[in-house]
């Protein structure tokens, strides 16, 4: 290529540009372009699901588990407020108020879980039996409550029906485990949206960069000037270009990656915890109203919610969130020691005090586990933001750059092949 | 003392506004600020909610140097607009590092953002707060704040002076105790006994039944029902003889039995309100760590014990009881005490003011401030 643009210098015998410079900077712009043009779509897609992850997903994984947290402690007060009223005892009025007043958050949250979820329509299906079957379980509630307040027969099957509308094998916390599960996969495709035109981009700057190097070294064979000021110029817009898109892209993942740890693996072992411990609470109660030894908390329960407790600990990774796990594991300790008692009133037989004991320590040590519980979440949900916020951040301003810096690159690249008096031999 | 009429009016109006214009403030962040030990801490509290001689021993396990501990917070409303808004509502470093105010107004502060979050990793003892205390809407789990003391507001009474014993808001409301009572100035306390009377829920209020609540304490005002608006001075004008009845904090007015045993002290028929002071740490508080390590203490039941015997307010702190009974004497008796610890009977004669929407609140507030200036303060 030399040999043939030094001959059609010779044989023109004027100094302009060579037709295959043209050629050169022909290629070089069109390389630039299209970094360009996939950098920002690059940017864009990312921005996009950037998005979707703090209007939308972060907020759906989240709001779930406030719900199954409120659903847990007014089942939880529920069940206290009818053991307590059983048998012409005198019904619990703070406890019904906990009941009401835990009640009374869910419907803003499953409605923050419905503003976020999109489209999806197995989500929504999950999330619509929610709907009814906290309308049902609260109607099931009163009646269970008017017929114990009138020591009528069908309080306790009452009971048994809300309890399996709230921990069931249908019931609302399976469909708000389905919308958790759900909604942290849509997380991970958002978490790698880009993934593709990002790496395109990649490759195209940095062949464009070869092609910039190299038309350097040619040009400096066929000119007096040493250094090339434009090719230069255009040199590092691209430079700057291709190290703000990998630092940037690079630094979102990782903040990405973090949240990811946040909202998939401690939400989940979160969820994971309070489920295992709800259930643990639902056979608790359905021992002492079925007056039945045999369906105490199973031995499989407990395992579960060890190994919950154990993930819990492990995945801690600040110093608060490792004193809120210890927290948590403690007051479920303590709810241990209360539950450890009601099993043995119930295995005497002495089920009047077993539900005396639910209504008073077990309720309370419960709500203090599961509070803490939910502490330890709205902890995860602040890491969660904070990291998705710094995410979105570090794209802020590169979709101009992606567009900025290549035009500019372009006109250097161009202006560095502009012929010159006497600058080519 | 900030009771001068003037001062009130100020206070209250800033608070309204104050509270409109932070509506938009930023909200608390996840940052973890990391704490670190200093050799000082400044504590604003309410009055007589601490034996004095305790701070030696705070400064003795803790070996901090010092502890300027003020007993500033006459109320939420000047302790609002007096200390807490100047000095955070601008993100500037405030001069106190851990101050006091009733759950309301603690919730008020963590979604403007002026609080910091609890350093637990230094706070071990926050393990022993009782669940009751943890299921506050505006912070779950109390990452926020540590109670420090609840109270219940009920009927404070010498019924020597009644002639018959004052036992509901009904009783309290009669007109033949017109020109003698007394009027607590908070006014969710004050507009929540109201609202029992009435046979609403101050739990659960919308603006219509607290405006009701509010329309019957004026209407009582008008009529010259209430003497003057109380705080903690209720005690000195019961035993001045200058009211007979009011609306009393259950801690004060169970101090003043012990003191005077003919003064009496009742959860009303219709119920009591119940609330908690709580211990935050102001945004950029120079001492956080300091603080966080006066929170860990008070939270030592050892500790609790005797911040409970010394103002018979309702304990947060679990295993106070059993340290109270191990001390024996007069301690062992507070543990039985169903004002420092109240039973299932009485809790379920308890209500918790529920929040309305901030407009109605500041509505109500601005309303009851009219209303006490009205009826004008104790002396």
């Amino acid at each position: 290529m030399t040999n043939v643009a030094q001959l059609e210098l010779s044989q023109t015998g004027r100094r302009k540009t060579p037709t295959v410079l043209y050629m050169w900077v022909g290629a070089i712009l069109t390389f630039l372009a299209i970094s360009a043009l996939l950098s920002f779509l690059a940017i864009q897609t990312m921005s996009a699901s950037g998005s979707r992850i703090v209007n939308s997903t972060g907020p759906v994984v989240i709001s779930t588990q406030g719900l199954v947290a409120s659903i847990a402690e007014a089942d939880a007060a529920n069940t206290a407020v009818f053991l307590s009223g059983i048998d012409g005892g005198i019904e619990d009025v703070s406890q019904r108020r906990l009941y009401e007043s835990a009640l009374a958050r869910a419907p803003q949250q499953i409605e923050d879980i419905s503003a976020g979820i999109g489209d999806d329509e197995t989500t929504h299906n999950a999330l619509k039996q929610v709907a009814l079957q906290l309308t049902e379980y609260a109607g099931v509630v009163e009646r269970a409550r008017l017929a114990n307040a009138n020591d009528l027969d069908g309080a306790i099957p009452e009971l048994e029906e809300s309890l399996d509308l709230t921990g069931g094998p249908n019931g609302m916390l399976r469909n708000a485990s389905e919308i958790t599960t759900r909604t942290q996969d849509q997380f991970s495709n958002d978490i790698f949206a880009g993934g593709f035109l990002w790496a395109a981009a990649g490759v195209f700057l940095v062949v464009t960069l070869i092609l910039l190097v190299i038309a350097q070294v040619r040009l400096r064979t066929l000119t007096k000037r040493l250094v090339n000021f434009g090719l230069v110029t255009s040199t590092v817009f691209v430079v700057v270009l291709t190290v703000w898109l990998a630092a940037a892209t690079i630094g979102r993942q990782a903040d990405l990656d973090n949240a990811s740890n946040e909202a998939s693996l401690d939400i989940a072992a979160s969820a994971s915890l309070q489920a295992s411990a709800f259930e643990y609470k639902t056979q608790e109660t359905g021992a002492i109203i079925r007056e039945s030894r045999a369906e105490l908390p199973n031995q499989t329960t407990v395992e579960a919610i060890d190994e919950s407790l154990r993930r819990v600990n492990e995945l801690a990774d600040s110093n608060r969130e490792r004193a809120l796990a210890v927290e948590v594991q403690t007051r479920w300790d303590r709810y241990l020691d209360a539950s450890g008692v009601i099993s043995a009133r119930v295995l005497q037989g002495n089920f009047a005090e077993a539900r005396a004991e639910v209504s008073g320590e077990g309720n309370q040590t419960f709500n203090g586990f599961n509070t803490s519980l939910e502490a330890l979440l709205l902890l995860n949900q602040e890491q969660f933001d904070a990291s998705v916020t710094s995410a979105e951040s570090r794209l802020e301003w590169l979709n101009y750059g992606a567009l900025i810096l290549p035009f500019l690159a372009g006109v250097a690249a161009w202006l560095g092949y502009r012929p010159r008096i006497n600058e080519y031999f | 003392m900030l009771r001068s009429r003037r001062a009130f009016l100020r206070r209250t109006s800033a608070l309204g506004v104050g509270a409109f214009l932070t509506g938009c403030a930023a909200t608390t962040t996840a940052t973890e600020r990391v704490p670190r030990a200093t050799s000082t801490v400044n504590i604003i509290n309410w009055a007589e909610y601490l034996p004095l001689e305790a701070l030696d021993l705070f400064t003795g396990s803790t070996g901090l140097a010092t502890v300027n501990y003020q007993e500033d917070y006459v109320d939420n409303v000047s302790g609002f607009t007096n200390i807490i808004e100047p000095q955070l509502r601008n993100g500037g470093t405030p001069n106190f590092d851990l101050i006091v105010p009733t759950q309301w107004l603690a919730g008020r502060m963590i979604d403007n953002g002026w609080v910091e979050a609890l350093p637990l990793e230094i706070i071990p003892n926050h393990v022993n707060l009782d669940p009751r205390f943890m299921t506050s809407d505006f912070d779950r789990g109390s990452r926020f704040q540590m109670p420090w003391q609840g109270g219940m507001t009920g009927i404070s009474y010498n019924p020597e002076r009644t002639g018959q014993p004052v036992t509901s808001v009904e009783q309290l409301f009669d007109p033949a105790l017109r020109g003698r009572v007394g009027l607590i100035g908070e006014m969710r306390e004050a507009v929540g006994l109201a609202m029992l009377a009435n046979g609403d829920d101050p739990a659960r209020p919308d603006p219509e039944s607290a405006a009701a609540g509010l329309a019957l304490l004026i209407e009582l005002a008008n009529a010259g029902h209430f003497r003057s608006v109380v705080f903690d001075d209720f005690v000195g004008e019961l035993t001045s003889g200058n009211l007979d009845a009011t609306m009393a904090w259950s801690g004060q007015a169970a101090a003043l039995q012990l003191d005077s045993p003919e003064f009496e002290f009742v959860i009303p028929n219709e119920g009591a309100i119940s609330w908690f002071d709580t211990m935050v740490i102001p945004k950029n508080a120079v001492n956080y760590g300091s603080a966080a390590a006066w929170m860990n203490w008070a939270y030592d039941p050892a500790v609790a014990a005797q911040i409970s015997a010394f103002n018979l307010y309702v304990c947060p702190v679990l295993g106070t009881q059993d340290a109270l009974r191990s001390l024996g004497g007069f301690e062992a008796t507070l543990a039985d005490n169903p004002l420092i610890f109240p039973d299932t009977e009485t809790r379920n004669r308890l209500f918790t003011w529920g929040a309305l929407d901030l407009a109605t609140e500041l509505d109500l507030e601005a309303r009851f401030d009219a209303l006490t200036e009205q009826v004008g303060f104790a002396n």
